[in-house]
């Protein structure tokens, strides 16, 4: 067994994404220079290890690093941190990430649980390039609606607190909201096109039917007919605000339970 | 009255399906149902073999065969789930149709909401002042649009002037291209499960498969398993060979993810499961009873005659058991683990049949032919596998692939292109001046517009 390389840069971004959340927490009550750069330069800096991480580990693997919930979780990390620096970037309100950051670190705890053996025979049903399409885009609309989460939690907090609270940093709620939605807008294509219909091809490749109720299959429905629900109603009902934001949070829970579904119930995606 | 009362009906149920609500509602209550299906599939869990005759035995007869037509063991193809699908697809039908006109009007309509009455209706707007004329301004307008790759018109009305910028207009042809996508793919999805068929097939190195309905049949001519140094699957490879009219037409090899299409019929290697009476070939030792000549050993394929090494004799193996029984005097595997395989070896001297026997893999000196000049025993046998095929007539797949790309093409449009529309009433003013009405619309994205239409307003007041 080939002694994974990449675990010790895994470690180092774990690290430095817990020092960027200490400090953003920090930043909500003491709104200065330097914990803001601290916070910000420690995400950046954790983003290039992990990114360096992940690339270690593809070349040694052989394959992109999504073959088991170590590697897609921490990649779904790794897509969390990189929208949150876009949004950090187009918005410049480093508030955003005391609500965003808890999700990346909680991502990556997770994943520092899991086995971090690097099997470089991927299972022949595992040998398509559709693998890679699926669960790429899979992995960026999840962490794209962690984005949403994190935000929504900020909105109703936002809305809780008013304008009596002492944390003056926070976004206006228009704002928040607009985040909110433009996280989902990402995340939504990418789900509809790379879970639903690049992982329905590939099965059609694979095993001949497009659709067979696995239970993966069914949790996906589910979660695609809630951000469905979620963009008509505030397309057409104009369902903005905390209605939005209860909606996120619930949608990005179901994903969650859908995700740590497969370690109980099996099926299609029991990979690993 | 009463044909009051009925158009009245038909008008509310026209409303109905016509409405977003009913969408939402039913894209709530299919999630609902999803949710209720998912955890029901859990708990009676029908992924295992005679899952019906357990649930019998468990609920009674009668209570399963209720259960049964409920749709409690499939709830997917249940009545109730199936009936809020089609509910969903009238509601799109409708919804699509009815909204078609309009969408299609604002994609390609130069003149919508041109009249300036309808600039009340828009949410941003702004009025401002700017010296000289509609001539001279408006080519430098013109500029600022194109530079941001707006499509730009204008139009006179007696002293005024109405500028309309449009950009990503195909955004609005994407919500179509989505809901229509969604009917064909569900339409594809009907036609497979009302025509098409997916079964599974066992099939063994010369095999043929019967294929149902169709007009050729199929035969395995190999299949391997192929593993790394490491001892790990590295692939599934079957061999198979499609027969039509008596004839071999052509051979395909096939893998995991490398089905083999033809006529409609798709056939996809899905599993293997080993063969209890047939192997790939046996490794033999060959033993001179005289002691003329040292001990040999022999690789001797399936079913075929392999000369004994320095002297006038040949072995075949025709037959494997795994697990040997004989009951009637028929020899059978009594289950598909190799506990106690054995080989049916022929020896020949030239053409004719010396004799032949079982030879037992863990009892070498079992069934030992006295007075024969070589002594054979079972070393160890390569195993042969029966592929698994799944074989599936998937009649909608075209029809599911089309769908699935319009919805694609219609989520790209939709989502990554914003249609924006800039409107601009100039009236000419006093000194010199030109009064604009200025107004914007997107149909999403509201931040960054706001941002841009700020920006373009300060361009065309520094004119």
């Amino acid at each position: 067994m080939q002694q994974p390389g990449d675990v010790m840069y895994f470690w180092v971004a774990f690290v430095l994404y817990l020092l960027s959340f200490l400090s953003f927490t920090v930043y909500l009550g003491f709104k200065n220079k330097i914990v803001t750069t601290t916070a910000i330069s420690a995400m950046v800096i954790g983003f290039i290890f992990h990114t360096i991480a992940l690339g270690i580990r593809w070349v040694q693997a052989g394959h992109s690093p999504f073959s088991n919930m170590y590697e897609y979780m921490s990649s779904m990390a790794w897509m969390a941190v990189l929208l949150f620096l876009i949004f950090l970037w187009k918005y410049k309100k480093p508030i955003i990430g005391s609500f965003v950051s808890p999700v990346p670190v909680m991502l990556m705890a997770a994943a520092s649980l899991m086995p971090k053996q690097i099997s470089q025979q991927l299972m022949p049903a595992l040998q398509s390039y559709w693998f890679q399409i699926h669960v790429s885009m899979a992995v960026l609309a999840e962490g794209a609606f962690a984005v949403a989460f994190g935000v929504s939690i900020m909105y109703l907090l936002r809305k809780k607190l008013g304008d009596k609270t002492n944390i003056k940093a926070l976004p206006s709620l228009e704002l928040l909201d607009d985040i909110n939605y433009r996280a989902i807008s990402i995340g939504y294509p990418l789900f509809t096109v790379g879970a639903l219909f690049a992982g329905a091809i590939w099965a059609y490749n694979a095993w001949g039917n497009f659709w067979s109720w696995d239970p993966k299959e069914t949790g996906a429905l589910i979660i695609w007919l809630f951000y469905t629900v979620y963009l008509h109603a505030r397309y057409q009902k104009g369902w903005r605000g905390s209605k939005a934001a209860w909606m996120s949070i619930i949608g990005f829970i179901m994903a969650l339970a859908s995700f740590f579904g497969n370690l109980v119930v099996g099926g299609m995606h029991a990979y690993v | 009255m009463t044909k009051k009362k009925e158009r009245n009906f038909g008008a509310w149920i026209w409303d109905l399906f016509h409405s977003f609500k009913l969408a939402i509602i039913l894209l709530i209550i299919l999630g609902i149902l999803s949710i209720v299906a998912l955890v029901m599939g859990e708990i009676l869990n029908t992924r295992f073999q005679n899952w019906d005759v357990y649930y019998a035995q468990k609920f009674g007869q009668g209570m399963f065969d209720f259960m049964k037509s409920v749709g409690v063991f499939n709830p997917f193809r249940s009545v109730i789930y199936q009936f809020f699908l089609i509910l969903l697809a009238v509601n799109i039908v409708i919804c699509t149709f009815t909204r078609f006109k309009y969408y299609i009007h604002q994609t390609l309509s130069k003149s919508f909401r041109r009249h300036p009455e309808d600039f009340r209706l828009v949410n941003l707007k702004t009025t401002f002042e700017v010296p000289g004329t509609s001539d001279q301004l408006l080519p430098k307008i013109k500029k600022i649009f194109r530079k941001r790759y707006f499509k730009f018109y204008t139009s006179k009305e007696k002293d005024n002037v109405i500028v309309f910028a449009t950009r990503g207009r195909l955004a609005r042809i994407g919500y179509i291209l989505i809901h229509l996508g969604l009917l064909v793919l569900l339409v594809g999805g009907v036609i497979t499960s009302k025509f098409g068929y997916s079964t599974y097939k066992w099939g063994a190195k010369g095999d043929f498969i019967q294929v149902p309905k169709a007009p050729f049949r199929v035969r395995v001519d190999d299949f391997k398993i192929l593993t790394n140094p490491k001892g790990q699957i590295k692939d599934y490879l079957a061999t198979l060979t499609v027969v039509e009219n008596g004839k071999d037409l052509f051979t395909k090899k096939i893998e995991v993810n490398r089905p083999l299409r033809y006529k409609g019929f798709n056939f996809y290697q899905s599993s293997y499961s080993f063969n209890a009476r047939a192997i790939q070939s046996a490794t033999l030792k060959v033993i001179p009873v005289n002691g003329t000549h040292p001990d040999t050993v022999i690789v001797v394929p399936f079913k075929q005659k392999v000369p004994v090494p320095n002297s006038p004799y040949s072995v075949e193996i025709s037959d494997f058991s795994a697990d040997f029984r004989v009951q009637n005097d028929r020899v059978y595997s009594a289950s598909a683990s190799p506990k106690n395989p054995a080989v049916f070896l022929s020896v020949f001297k030239g053409d004719s049949l010396l004799y032949h026997t079982w030879t037992f893999l863990y009892f070498p000196d079992l069934h030992k032919v006295k007075k024969a000049k070589y002594q054979f025993t079972l070393l160890s046998f390569k195993p042969s596998y029966f592929t698994g095929l799944e074989v599936t007539r998937n009649p909608g797949a075209d029809t599911i692939l089309f769908g699935i790309g319009m919805m694609t093409l219609g989520i790209i449009l939709s989502f990554y292109l914003y249609h924006k529309r800039y409107w601009i009433l100039l009236e000419p003013s006093k000194n010199g001046k030109v009064r604009m009405l200025f107004a914007g619309a997107t149909t999403k994205g509201k931040h960054e517009f706001s941002k841009e239409m700020d920006k373009i307003v300060s361009e065309i007041k520094h004119l």
